[in-house]
């Protein structure tokens, strides 16, 4: 008479929810369409992309607030996340009709009036105990489209939450969070010039648990996957729920062999997330996104003996060109070949027109690695879909150092487009039967030069403000096996300080020259992104909880405010009824006080908070000054 | 007057367990509750044709043994006319709409348990042709409910088995009852989202929905339900289906086996 049934959660639907609570606030929403988004670089009044436009430029032309004004810049409001849920805050909100959208720390998000800071909802993700974020429990941003706003859960998850109301239209888990797949970075809006499929294109993040990094595209109505781009060479992706393109060459040279034949454990584990957001250069349809180290950081797990220098780890450690309507990796250039360090290759590349000493142009990316080097690479060299080679170490257009003291590479071959090694950074294996090998010390530190805070680009002055931090690190190996779910390093670590005086350092450099026009230098790391405008300004935030404005073109500190906590958010601005507003979370984590090593004496120094400031100039200033 | 499913109750028609109606259900509130008019104005529409009607039967413990665990059993097949939908509303909860139930082809018949968070009345407006017909519980109760955290969390993998539905069918009573392992976080214990499920319905072998039940933040961690359907639904698989609150569904067919 009995049947018993057992089922696990298994899709998920559309939430028609008939009769659910009904908010009094819920107000209408305008749709965002593909067009919004594609001119949201240019756009004023809405901040509809990580990045502030597919470029991620992070420039603005508003100007209302400039040098002159911004002495007289003031809170308009302040709103609370709440919970006790403090920890990083790391987002960067977008705004649309008078809406901001803004991800909290532990998968939550709000919706709140641009204009009074009222909250209009909020949702929060139920997390399981088990989930594994390397580097604090944080979220960078949501990605709109249409009447939703999409957003990573730590759950390895992504939602897609009703504008008006917050609730859930959609959610897929879409990898394991036990063995380390998470999801940290904010997803991006891309419509396929050839399909003309609008899809939501985001990664995931566990390199340091031995995940292998993948690239998703889903349809924005329903979640489900279009494709799927493994990172790791010789991996099989998948279109529409089949097995589709390999990556790269199936044989996958570029990593070693065991004496059986069989691949080496890391090739399966191989690392190379792409945890960052990605940009979009629609002139060649192309999708701009930075792969992750390779796993385990221990590089001879990597190497065949000693032999490193045949053994790149593709695709890891650089900048992936992919095909938004099948998922192919079409063009990459690695930044750190076969990397020993944790340099990563995540980092922003922001699109832009580049015109080098010789005064030819070029449409190129700009990108600041862990590694301590800067890049300007040729877009239209890397997303040539005629070429059959993905790697394309030649497609450099420049490269130099942006913080002191690097000590892996003396430079990058600008022929070679390779770097220039320095004896002795590879650190030696643990001797027989020891545990750990001896320590040498590298810099800059895995936690990079510069980390996944994003730099701006000015196009007024042409340069790049880079958050970069002068640190090193004593480094050493130890012994490693895959286990699912514990970390897969094979490296010990210690970060130290580089200068007395000083670890972060703001610097504004000339892509084409490299010269460094101006710096900043701040006691504590620098973590919170840079905002650069119009009014001649460049805007961060610091550890210690200052969000502070910069003149462009000398660097000169010109405003600053306490918000309570340290900031390690990126800032926006638009515009609303005729005035320029600033918008910045505070809310100190993040990687730094887990794993900095050292910076725990800075770090401990810092409260708690989790809030979101916006500011504007009072409107008598207003009145006075015209 | 009183409903026709009583006698399948343990006891029969002597059953050990009796309306707790009573007394609120002739005329005025004896349960002096000062919530009900506005409960009725939120969650009935406000409507002027509403009756205490002891035919609304809604049987309870008269103490919550288990606060988390508070047992109901909505009975209205006593009542004339068809039962468009039955409002849930708890007086003393601070989610005070528990569930609505809209029976369909099924009896207007449910069972389910609730969280309390203070002593106070349950009640279940069926709505018919004329009007609303209020049945009425009152339970005596520790409290505290809502806002404690679900048991499911004091184990670290607690999301192991989430999701697990259980039903059986009784084809001789048409009896369907069906467990779902959910949390049913209210959002009110400290640090845990609300998480809990926002709709359930059955539905025939065609997929045409036989009956539905909008779901909120009262209902019991890992719930039961028991409905009646008549003998030729309950002949034939039945499809279950719900959704909660972050997204995640879930679905089996049950089939009383002969």
């Amino acid at each position: 008479m009995t049947r018993l049934l057992k089922l696990t959660t298994a899709s998920t639907l559309a939430l028609v929810c008939a009769g659910a609570l009904s908010f009094a606030q819920a107000r209408e929403v305008k749709d965002v369409t593909w067009e919004d988004i594609l001119n949201d670089h240019e756009t004023t009044e809405d901040v509809l992309m990580y990045g502030l436009g597919n470029n991620a430029q992070r420039w603005s032309t508003l100007n209302q607030i400039d040098t002159e004004t911004v002495g007289f810049l003031r809170p308009a409001w302040a709103f609370s996340f709440g919970d006790e849920k403090q920890r990083g805050q790391e987002t960067q909100a977008l705004i649309h009709d008078g809406v901001i959208y803004v991800t909290g720390s532990y998968s939550r998000m709000w919706a709140l009036d641009a204009k009074t800071g009222e909250r209009l909802w909020k949702f929060e993700a139920r997390l399981p105990d088990d989930i594994r974020p390397c580097c604090d429990v944080v979220n960078r941003g949501a990605a709109i489209y249409g009447d939703k706003v999409f957003f990573g859960a730590l759950d390895a998850s992504i939602y897609a939450l009703d504008r008006e109301t917050g609730k859930v239209v959609w959610r897929e888990k879409f990898e394991d969070h036990k063995v380390g797949y998470t999801m940290t970075g904010a997803p991006t809006i891309v419509q396929d010039k050839e399909t003309g499929r609008v899809m939501l294109i985001h990664g995931s993040s566990g390199d340091e648990f031995g995940v292998v990094g993948r690239l998703y595209a889903r349809d924005v109505d329903t979640g489900e996957e279009i494709w799927m781009l493994p990172f790791v060479e010789g991996h099989t992706g998948r279109l529409n729920g089949e097995d589709s393109i390999v990556t790269g060459d199936p044989e996958a040279p570029s990593w070693p062999v065991n004496d059986d034949g069989s691949k080496v454990e890391a090739w399966s584990h191989g690392g190379g997330a792409p945890w960052q957001s990605a940009a979009y250069d629609p002139e060649t349809n192309t999708i701009v996104v930075g792969a992750g180290n390779p796993a385990p950081w221990n590089t001879w797990a990597r190497s065949q003996g000693d032999n490193y220098w045949d053994y790149d780890s593709l695709y890891t450690s650089g900048q992936a060109y992919v095909n938004p309507s099948d998922g192919k990796l079409i063009g990459f250039y690695q930044h750190t070949p076969n990397d020993a360090w944790d340099f990563s290759g995540n980092n922003e590349i922001i699109l832009f027109d580049y015109t080098d000493k010789d005064g030819n142009t070029h449409r190129a990316g700009g990108h600041a690695d862990r590694n301590g080097f800067f890049y300007v690479t040729d877009v239209d060299a890397l997303s040539d879909r005629e070429n059959a080679e993905i790697n394309r170490p030649t497609a450099l257009l420049n490269a130099f150092p942006f913080v002191d003291e690097i000590s892996w590479a003396s430079g990058i071959d600008l022929e070679t487009g390779r770097p220039i090694e320095n004896e002795g950074q590879r650190p030696p294996l643990p001797a027989e039967g020891e545990d750990k090998g001896a320590t040498i010390q590298v810099t800059p530190p895995f936690l990079g030069g510069k980390n996944w805070n994003p730099m701006a680009y000015s196009q007024d002055t042409g340069l790049f403000y880079i958050p970069a931090n002068n640190w090193t690190e004593d480094y050493w190996t130890e012994n490693v096996t895959y286990q699912a779910g514990a970390a897969y390093l094979g490296q010990g670590f210690r970060i130290k300080r580089l200068h007395d005086d000083h670890i972060g350092t703001l610097r504004a450099f000339d892509p084409a020259t490299g010269e460094k026009k101006w710096e900043h230098n701040e006691e504590f790391p620098l973590w919170a992104g840079v905002l650069a405008t119009g009014g001649n300004l460049v805007f961060t935030g610091t550890s210690d909880g200052f969000v502070k404005a910069f003149n462009s073109e000398t660097g000169e500190e010109l405003w600053k405010f306490q918000t309570g906590s340290g900031i390690v958010s990126s800032p926006v601005t638009w515009e609303m009824d005729g005035k320029q507003y600033l918008g910045i979370a505070s809310g100190y984590g993040g990687a730094v006080p887990l794993w900095g090593g050292d910076m725990a004496q800075l770090t401990t120094q810092v409260s708690q908070g989790g809030s979101f400031w916006v500011f504007e100039i009072p409107d008598d200033v207003l009145a006075s000054s015209q | 007057m009183g409903g026709t499913l009583q006698q399948r109750l343990a006891g029969g028609d002597e059953p050990l367990i009796v309306g707790a109606t009573g007394a609120a259900a002739v005329g005025g509130d004896a349960f002096d509750s000062g919530m009900w008019p506005l409960h009725r104005a939120e969650y009935l529409g406000d409507p002027q044709n509403w009756v205490n009607d002891p035919a609304t039967i809604v049987l309870a413990p008269k103490a919550a043994e288990d606060s988390g665990h508070v047992p109901f059993l909505i009975d209205a097949t006593g009542l004339d006319g068809s039962v468009d939908e039955i409002v849930v509303t708890i007086d003393y909860s601070p989610f005070p709409h528990a569930l609505t139930f809209r029976p369909g082809r099924a009896k207007p018949f449910l069972a389910f348990a609730v969280k309390y968070e203070i002593a106070g009345a349950l009640r279940a407006s069926a709505r018919v042709d004329d009007g609303w017909h209020v049945g009425a519980a009152w339970v005596s109760a520790l409290g505290g409910g809502c806002s404690a955290p679900a048991v499911a969390h004091a184990r670290p993998d607690w999301q192991q088995g989430f999701g697990e539905l259980r039903a059986r069918i009784w084809a001789d009573t048409g009896r369907l009852r069906l467990n779902l392992r959910h949390p049913q976080d209210t959002g009110l214990a400290d640090g845990i989202p609300a998480h809990h499920l926002t709709q359930l319905r059955l539905l025939d072998a065609a997929g045409e929905v036989i009956a539905s039940l909008d779901l909120f933040e009262p209902l019991e961690e890992n719930p039961s339900l028991t409905f009646i359907l008549p003998p030729e639904l309950a002949a034939a698989p039945v499809t279950i289906s719900a959704q909660d609150n972050l997204g995640n569904s879930f679905t089996g067919t049950v089939e009383a086996m002969a």
